[in-house]
């Protein structure tokens, strides 16, 4: 019990992207762990794509310009227009090292100290070094499972300042699977207009959204193609996450400003990458549309799992996760974490790691095959039914 | 276009600087590397790896080092794969320098000039007032040991390795063993340029915060540039 606490005492002390490597290096210690952590898909890379990059194997693959291969703009900024109606050319796409490096580069072109950006809450907390890097601060803005995680406009009205430089949007959003509504985006579009605000819309989770929902894309409404910067890229698309290629989409100013910037950070992203993701980007997007089937037998299988456990949840409305609420165990979320992965072999992330008032909830992905999901739910299953029990009894 | 997005004073500056591109140099990788790539493909090697990188290639970055100079580091905890020199360079700026502090630069000015703006961070005109001395292993050994000798007690030295035999390390000298961060390059004269990988060997205390730091930027590095960089290293 001491060897418990004593972690639990090491890692309370983390938070973010910091609290989830520290779990992930745990788990690495637990033999046969089962990680349903990282938003990393287990798919592989599709076929076409791989064989892409082998017959790029045999040629010469020079230096790419910091921007990006100009083929693999043009192709981007085509899909835009294919996928969410959005027109762009390939002036406005820049070629970035993942997502990741998209949203370092648009935080550090846009924002100054003194600015304030607007996040939900709960957030994806990678995003808080970037923006914490450029002196600015962070206003939380709440969403709430009843609206399914979906952005009030009225909640973002009520924080804008004369300081407010921009609003971040991640639909479908990581770690709820709430998904941006087109009222909402209309709503946000007006207000963007009105208060003359940046909208930062991280779309990288864009081509997972389970109907009935549907996936808006901000850039695409009137008047809001000069004021969002659209982020996504090939990772999740097309289970490509090693291959670190992401894009931005934006006016082409800030284009401009971004790959100055980027010229610093990591220069162009490697040339062979490119070319697998100019292979992804001029697809018909089949793979994506099997990865889709694929999901959606495992979010069946989570969210039953999950009712057999008495965790409740929220329909994730796109995206990967399931935010579950786990306050029937009595546990905070980062013991629960703990305890899962020690009793039951199971690697899932704590709310906290997501927003520090989010301690009843567990991240639960459903990137692993089938019958390791099964597996999982074996496992966690009779582990959170036993800490229910003894969370009842004590009441 | 009217840019209705307010850029933030850094950027402007450095699209006044121009839009620089890298040059288009690379032509076809060594066959090795080829071949290498060619069996992490088919091992599915296409997913994230660890953040500081795959171990075996930490191992000979460190190997490298201890060979070379007679430094010491601890490829486990203490090295990470970056997307080639320049993340690299970028992360150490921007990791050991508060916005306000400067540098003091023996060598690669042009290419800090971008990482410092980012930071908010300036050259010092004098190494005695820098935070961290910037220095390469192309520079004189003489004018190294001098810059060594004018820095301040908590003045950190960056340490670039560039394509030369040099054999002089500032870590070999004991008062900066525990405060010079080596970063270089293993793709250019590997003839992987355009595959983008290079390296961060750090000491323990500054070590973390730098492996933070790269996570917090890219995640990883390219998960196949790393096996072909790998594969040329072992072959040499």
């Amino acid at each position: 019990m001491n060897e418990v606490l004593n972690t639990l005492a090491a890692i309370q002390q983390l938070e973010g992207a910091k609290l989830r490597y520290a779990l992930m290096d745990l788990a690495k210690e637990v033999p046969d762990a089962i990680a349903l952590g990282r938003g990393d898909p287990d798919l592989d890379t599709p076929a076409f794509i791989v064989q892409a990059a082998r017959e790029a194997l045999t040629g010469p693959l020079p230096v790419a310009p910091v921007a990006g291969l100009p083929e693999l703009r043009e192709a981007v900024a085509a899909n835009a227009l294919r996928d969410h109606g959005l027109e762009q050319g390939s002036e406005n796409a820049l070629i970035t090292t993942g997502g990741q490096e998209g949203l370092f580069l648009v935080m550090s072109t846009l924002l100054e100290p003194g600015d304030e950006i607007l996040v939900p809450d709960p957030r994806y907390t990678s995003y808080d070094q970037a923006i914490q890097h450029t002196g600015a601060t962070s206003v939380s803005v709440p969403t709430y499972a009843e609206d399914g995680f979906d952005l009030r406009p009225e909640e973002v009205e009520k924080r804008l300042t004369p300081n407010t430089k921009a609003l971040l949007l991640v639909t479908p959003s990581n770690p709820t699977g709430g998904v941006i509504t087109q009222a909402t985006a209309e709503r946000l579009a007006e207000l963007a207009s009105k208060h003359n605000f940046v909208i930062i819309s991280d779309e990288i989770y864009g081509k997972f959204v389970w109907e009935p929902h549907t996936h808006v894309s901000v850039a695409s409404l009137p008047g809001m193609r000069e004021r969002t910067v659209t982020l996504s890229g090939f990772s999740k698309a097309y289970a490509m996450t090693g291959w670190r290629v992401g894009y931005i989409l934006a006016p082409e100013n800030a284009v401009r400003a971004m790959a100055a910037i980027k010229t610093h950070t990591t220069g162009p992203v490697a040339t062979l990458s490119q070319r697998a993701a100019l292979a992804a980007a001029h697809g018909d997007d089949a793979c994506v549309r099997e990865f889709r089937h694929i999901y959606a037998e495992r979010r069946a299988l989570v969210a039953q799992g999950l009712s057999h456990m008495g965790l409740g949840y929220s329909d994730p409305r796109g995206g990967f996760f399931f935010w579950a609420d786990a306050s029937s165990t009595g546990l905070r979320a980062l013991e629960l974490s703990y305890l899962l992965l020690k009793e039951a072999r199971v690697l899932v992330f704590p709310g906290t790691a997501f927003g520090e008032s989010w301690s009843d909830y567990l991240r639960i992905t459903t990137l692993q095959p089938t019958e390791v999901l099964q597996e999982a739910v074996s496992r966690m299953t009779p582990v959170v039914e036993r800490y229910a029990r003894e969370a009842a009894a004590r009441h | 276009m009217d840019l209705a997005v307010p850029l933030a004073k850094r950027a402007r500056t450095l699209v006044t600087r121009g839009y620089p591109d890298t040059p288009n140099t690379s032509d076809r990788a060594p066959e090795v590397a080829v071949m290498a790539t060619l069996k992490a493909l088919a091992r599915g090697e296409t997913h994230y790896t660890d953040r500081p990188g795959i171990l075996p290639l930490r191992e000979q970055v460190t190997r490298l080092l201890n060979k070379r100079f007679g430094v010491t580091v601890d490829p486990k905890a203490n090295t990470v794969i970056t997307c080639g020199v320049t993340e690299a360079r970028f992360v150490a700026v921007q990791e050991l320098l508060a916005p306000g502090e400067t540098l003091y630069a023996g060598a690669e000015l042009e290419q800090l000039f971008g990482a410092l703006t980012v930071r908010g961070s300036e050259f010092a005109e004098t190494p005695e007032e820098a935070r961290v001395l910037y220095l390469s292993s192309r520079m004189d050994e003489g004018d190294q040991r001098r810059l060594l000798g004018h820095i301040s007690d908590t003045a950190t030295v960056v340490f670039e390795l560039n394509q030369t035999t040099n054999t002089f390390h500032p870590a070999q000298l004991e008062a900066f063993q525990n405060r010079t961060v080596t970063i270089g390059d293993l793709a250019t004269e590997s003839g992987l340029e355009s595959w983008r990988v290079g390296f961060l060997a750090a000491p323990p205390a500054s070590a973390a915060g730098l492996r933070d730091f790269k996570q917090a930027l890219t995640i990883c590095t390219t998960n196949l540039s790393q096996w072909a960089a790998l594969a040329v290293l072992e072959e040499r």
